[in-house]
């Protein structure tokens, strides 16, 4: 079994997570690959292939260790009514953008992927809690 | 669209990810890298709680479920996209079509 835990330690160094929390991410993360490797593999592909395939989940690690840093620093628990104001500074986009990855044919909800410059606030703040 | 995936039942992660991508037909794919950190985020503002859970012989997964804030949010979520699309409809003049 590829050595998911060990990859992805290398992705969060530097972040200086708790070890705790640093430890549950890479568990829950790790659990993802090993879902993903493993369904590759009942998909007839060869493991080197599967793990090449899965490890490339991870190929974006600068958003994971930008986006893992700006979510570690929020405040927990931010009681936020809709359509009020958040303390969160605010990430337009930034997670959003990258979050979706479209097929080349299909561009429509590359909609949310861009920044919304004419939607209302509201529809601003819903792309942003995609 | 997380949170109306865990309305009806706590999933986990790759879960939602499977979900997401073939209710979408293959158009929209979360990765690892931006997946979790959306669900980390989603938790700390308190729309939903994850929570490790083992079954006998399998791995323990962190299952995610909808909080009673996160349903509020979920329902003016529907509330707002359903009024965006029907805006959208009515100047591309769809419902003429």
């Amino acid at each position: 079994m590829p050595e998911w835990k060990e990859e992805i330690r290398k992705r969060l160094a530097g972040l200086k997570l708790a070890p705790t929390r640093e430890s549950e991410i890479t568990e829950e993360l790790a659990q993802h690959l090993e879902d993903r490797y493993q369904e590759l593999l009942i998909d007839g592909m060869a493991e080197t292939e599967a793990c090449d395939t899965a490890l490339a989940e991870l190929s974006d690690s600068q958003v994971l260790a930008g986006e893992l840093i700006r979510v570690e620093r929020m405040v927990k628990h931010e009681p936020v009514a809709w359509g009020g104001k958040r303390k969160e500074k605010p990430d337009r986009g930034s997670l959003a953008g990258s979050a979706l990855r479209t097929s080349g044919a299909a561009q429509e909800p590359r909609l949310y992927g861009n920044r919304p410059h004419n939607l209302g606030s509201q529809h601003r703040r819903e792309y942003r809690n995609l | 669209m997380i949170l109306s995936l865990i309305e009806d039942r706590p999933r986990h992660g790759y879960e939602i990810s499977k979900l997401i991508e073939q209710r979408s037909g293959g158009t929209v794919r979360f990765y690892v890298a931006s997946l979790y950190p959306l669900l980390y985020r989603l938790e700390k503002r308190g729309w939903i709680k994850g929570r490790w859970v083992e079954k006998a012989g399998q791995r323990r997964r962190r299952y995610y479920r909808l909080t009673v804030e996160g349903r509020v949010v979920l329902a003016a979520q529907r509330r707002g996209w359903k009024a965006f699309v029907e805006a959208i409809n009515r100047i591309t003049g769809v419902e003429h079509a």
